[in-house]
């Protein structure tokens, strides 16, 4: 019966033929809103950790699939006026349920300026309170900075983890740290270089290097 | 190597497919009043599982080259409709019996969420090849796990004097909920402890 | 059956999840918050409206043999369509309900409806069905998210895509966490389903 498997098979085809064609098309209108989608919540995060700033550039920093620990995923330099104002730094570290993505933005003066929270997969109604304000806004974070290190009572510090969740708010922290010390390697490229060459984005590979 | 065994022991324990992630839940309430008809169902779809990882990894790369991910759904459901074809005919010839106490469950692991859903995860994470395979192949494993686990209990419920509204199907969502419940214990795990990195 | 009766059936003496308890895995995933639930629901509901049109306005066309894979293709387009539109609409709902929204093209309740209804129904009637079949849906998830929604955070109706935080009803650390979580799920959709199991004996009983 060749003519009626010919049948099924044209059918067939032809179906597939019509959705691909259709599916392109939805593709092709929906694909640009997406985009810009992501892009915008980028650039509020970014807004939201360093106010002030009303411009960033992406650094150049050592790619995360040669990274010894993989944490670092961006660095961001913030200009305020065509002048630097600080530095924010994109980290994912790995959380109780999974991976915590976080925006650290630090201000000129190398003092954390804002924290987000990004993604993260911890358990709903503990470790999701790192999201919140009372943990997120806390003193501690306000003083941390380049020259200090922030971490949880438990571990000697002044950060108080959320109730219940040590392991989420370590994270945190480490994520804070982290950033910091992705902050502290290109930190004179960014601030110095630019007394020099305000419009020229810095070459990092040496500083990147200190980060393993 | 240890990285893969953490994959492996976070995908079969840590974020079980049928517990914690709800794939898999019609076949898991559906097969599971007997015990042998589960172990079956369960190789079943691990066989399926690691093929459709393996196979639509290969898809992924095709698609991202032709830049039509757009495809990726319908391409995968058709990947896996056709491997399910494939290994239901298998099935046929190599132990009949099985294939009658399967009966209509065995084309329905096509539209088996756990399937479909491994093969995206694998994906969305952004596996290598070798961590799509283990991953897929132990995404089968937690599915076993989970299915024999429920079958055991659930013969037990057979005999168990029950009202009549809760018969069925809730005692059997109430069990599955205390199993999920332990599992979650499973969530604590330091696995850079338990495996040393 | 006339058409009223094709739509009321989907919601009252077949609905998908009480009755035919089908198209699970996406009810016990997703009705963590009612909007989530709503959303799954709608999303679902279009998906299974038009590929019912489709799949019935072809029914004569798609030869016996190839009707599964013809039907999940047209199923598949639909849903890749339902997943772009919401990820440039609703671009936080798609990140919460993420990759159940693809997994709508295994739900079984679509492809059974194909198979079962609209390959064998006219247009009008398939469309009715569809209708039914996912506004029962729709109201069963949302049924269960009120109940996992409210007893477990103590808030009702967040959703941030639409810059709205809730009503609360009362405060969260009244609230039983074990209900948002995985097991929750699973013991509440059983209690309810005991619960809607108890009340249709006790109508059977009476007449």
């Amino acid at each position: 019966m060749p003519r009626e498997q010919l049948r099924l098979v044209v059918v067939l085809a032809l179906i597939c033929a019509v959705s691909g064609g259709i599916l392109a098309l939805v593709n092709r209108v929906t694909e640009p809103r997406i985009k810009e989608q992501a892009e915008q919540a980028v650039k509020r995060s970014l807004a939201f950790c360093l106010p002030g700033a009303d411009e960033f550039q992406e650094e150049h920093v050592i790619p995360v699939s040669q990274q010894a620990d993989k944490e670092v995923l961006a660095v961001f330099r913030g200009i305020s006026d065509g002048v630097p104002a600080g530095v924010v730094v994109n980290v994912e570290v790995r959380g109780y349920g999974g991976e915590v993505g976080l925006m650290v933005g630090i201000t000129e003066e190398g003092r954390v300026a804002g924290i987000k929270v990004l993604n993260h997969a911890e358990t709903p109604g503990l470790g999701s309170k790192i999201t919140g304000e009372k943990f997120l806004e806390q003193q501690a974070f306000r003083e941390a900075g380049l020259d200090y290190s922030p971490a949880l009572t438990q571990d000697g510090g002044d950060v108080q983890a959320v109730a219940g969740a040590t392991i989420s708010s370590r994270a945190v922290v480490r994520g804070i740290n982290r950033a910091l010390e992705a902050a502290g390697a290109v930190w004179e490229t960014i601030f110095i270089d630019s007394a020099r060459r305000p419009e020229e984005s810095s070459q990092l590979d040496e500083g990147g290097d200190r980060e393993q | 190597m240890v990285d893969l065994l953490v994959l492996s022991f976070s995908t079969i324990f840590i974020s079980n497919f049928v517990l914690a992630r709800f794939l898999g839940i019609c076949p898991f309430l559906g097969v599971s009043r007997k015990l042998e008809t589960s172990l079956g169902m369960g190789f079943a779809v691990t066989f399926v599982m690691t093929m459709a990882s393996v196979i639509t990894y290969g898809v992924q790369k095709l698609l991202v080259l032709y830049n039509v991910e757009f495809l990726r759904t319908i391409s995968f459901i058709l990947v896996i409709a056709v491997l399910v074809q494939f290994v239901e005919m298998i099935i046929k010839k190599a132990s009949p019996v099985l294939y009658r106490a399967l009966g209509i469950y065995l084309p329905l692991i096509t539209t088996n969420c756990a399937v479909m859903g491994v093969a995206i995860i694998n994906v969305d994470e952004g596996y290598s090849f070798i961590q799509t395979l283990v991953n897929g192949f132990s995404a089968g494993l937690s599915f076993i796990l989970a299915i024999v686990l429920f079958a055991g209990l659930r013969e037990r419920m057979e005999f168990a004097p029950l009202p009549k509204a809760m018969k069925g199907f809730p005692i059997a969502l109430i069990i599955a909920g205390l199993i999920s419940m332990a599992f979650l214990g499973f969530s604590n795990f330091n696995l850079q402890a338990l495996f040393g990195l | 059956m006339k058409l009223r009766q094709v739509f009321a059936n989907g919601i009252f003496r077949e609905n998908p999840i009480f009755r035919l308890v089908l198209g699970m895995c996406p009810v016990l995933a997703v009705s963590v918050t009612v909007v989530n639930g709503l959303g799954m629901g709608l999303a679902a509901t279009f998906v299974l409206v038009c590929s019912n049109l489709i799949i019935s306005l072809l029914r004569n066309v798609i030869p016996k043999e190839v009707r599964i894979p013809c039907f999940i293709v047209v199923v598949a387009t639909f849903v890749t369509i339902v997943d772009k539109v919401m990820a440039a609409g609703v671009p936080e709902l798609h990140g919460v309900l993420g990759i159940f929204i693809p997994l709508i093209v295994v739900n079984c309740i679509i492809l059974g409806r194909a198979e079962a209804f609209a390959s064998r129904n006219t247009v009008g009637r398939s469309l009715f069905d569809g209708l039914g079949m996912g506004l029962g849906f729709t109201l069963g998830l949302i049924l269960l998210s009120i109940f996992r929604e409210l007893l477990g955070t103590g808030c009702l109706l967040v959703a941030g895509d639409f810059g709205f935080s809730g009503l609360e009803v009362f405060s969260e650390s009244y609230g039983a966490l074990l209900l948002i979580l995985p097991p929750g799920a699973f013991i509440t959709l059983g209690l309810l389903l005991a619960g809607i199991n108890w009340w249709s004996g006790k109508k059977g009983e009476e007449r």
